[in-house]
């Protein structure tokens, strides 16, 4: 096999929510670097949820993403149940419930 | 003539106000129709960089880079715009001011928090001028479109500055007061038509406060119902934490 280089700086990835780039660097066909870079400043949502209510967490935390803020909210609302000790209400036609059926 | 180039830009925020822009249905027809889509990180992998007509900017500064980067934008761009409430008033990602910086940084990152650099949040008009607001968590559709056609005809667009209970009474809602929910309704900007009360949630009062909120008015109805004032107070502070920098 042919021994390639091939460098890779992206900056700035897209179609995706956060800002990361993407450097590779391969010589003679070796890597030697493999790096994804967090440039977007972090948000703190596990500091900024102390002290809120559930009932705001779950509002809070789908604003973590636009894309997928059902997954956050769900999470956030499966946490509070838990914390609750309340388990899942099974009411019909709910997503738990269709997601115990077998 | 050529139509006015659009560059659509992201700092901290979670970009589901861009989100709604490909959401928008029809109208994006009619609105690609006019303009020319030159940057959108989001949904598409060209980049520009040179001027710009109309810069539409989402997410708040909460960084030395990001600073830097807004004022590239304003100075290539004619007009700006500050997009969602992350932009214009700090939205969800304010309440981080509510904590000493150190101490938040060091509650999420522990002890190697020092290479996470962070700044006290600030909405876009706090660093750079803004010619147009449109706020909303998300924005609201219509509202995107009355302003995008105001800045391509270059007049003004003034947010409406009464509460969002008089767009709730004229849909017809029963009062979230009624049923023994708190909502920011009496104190927030109008101009999203009441969405979220309308589906049966609580105003959140993510379009910011009005320019003269009627305390007293608010006290009496918290009163009224037996409201606790911090409860408010706090759900206050989820959006115009960053009003206190302006």
């Amino acid at each position: 096999m042919k021994k390639q280089n091939v460098k890779i700086n992206m900056e700035y990835l897209t179609r995706v929510e956060g800002h990361g780039n993407i450097v590779i660097d391969v010589r003679d066909g070796k890597l030697k670097t493999c790096r994804l870079d967090i440039v977007e400043s972090p948000r703190f949502f596990e500091g900024i949820l102390r002290g809120r209510s559930i009932f705001e967490a779950q509002h809070i935390t789908s604003r973590i993403c636009g894309i997928c803020a059902c997954g956050h909210s769900l999470a956030s609302i499966q946490a509070a149940e838990d914390a609750l000790g309340t388990g899942r209400p099974l009411a019909p036609g709910s997503i738990q419930y269709l997601r115990a059926r077998p | 003539m050529r139509k006015p180039r659009v560059g659509i830009f992201d700092f901290a925020c979670c970009e589901g106000c861009q989100l709604q822009i490909a959401n928008m249905g029809e109208d994006v027809l009619g609105l690609l129709g006019s303009i020319t889509v030159m940057e959108w990180r989001e949904a598409m992998s060209e980049q520009w960089g040179k001027r710009l007509d109309i810069a539409i900017v989402e997410g708040s500064i909460t960084d030395l880079h990001a600073v830097k980067r807004i004022q590239q934008i304003r100075k290539r761009s004619r007009v700006l715009i500050a997009y969602g409430s992350c932009a214009t008033i700090g939205g969800v990602n304010g309440m981080k001011n509510n904590f000493a910086l150190d101490d938040i940084r060091k509650y999420v990152y522990g002890e190697q928090f020092a290479a996470f650099a962070t700044e006290a949040t600030k909405a876009v008009h706090q660093v750079v001028k803004v010619d147009y607001f449109i706020h909303g968590c998300p924005v609201y559709i219509p509202e995107v479109v009355t302003v995008l056609k105001n800045a391509l005809q270059g007049i003004p667009y003034y947010v409406p500055d009464y509460p969002v209970c008089v767009e709730c009474k004229m849909n017809e809602n029963v009062c979230m007061y009624d049923k023994n929910v708190t909502c920011l309704g009496p104190v927030t900007k109008a101009g999203c038509n009441s969405w979220c009360i309308n589906s049966g949630n609580i105003c959140y009062g993510c379009r910011g406060l009005v320019s003269n909120p009627n305390e007293k008015g608010a006290q009496d109805v918290l009163a009224k119902y037996g409201i606790p004032m911090d409860l408010i107070l706090k759900k206050m502070n989820m959006y115009n934490k960053c009003k206190e920098l302006d």
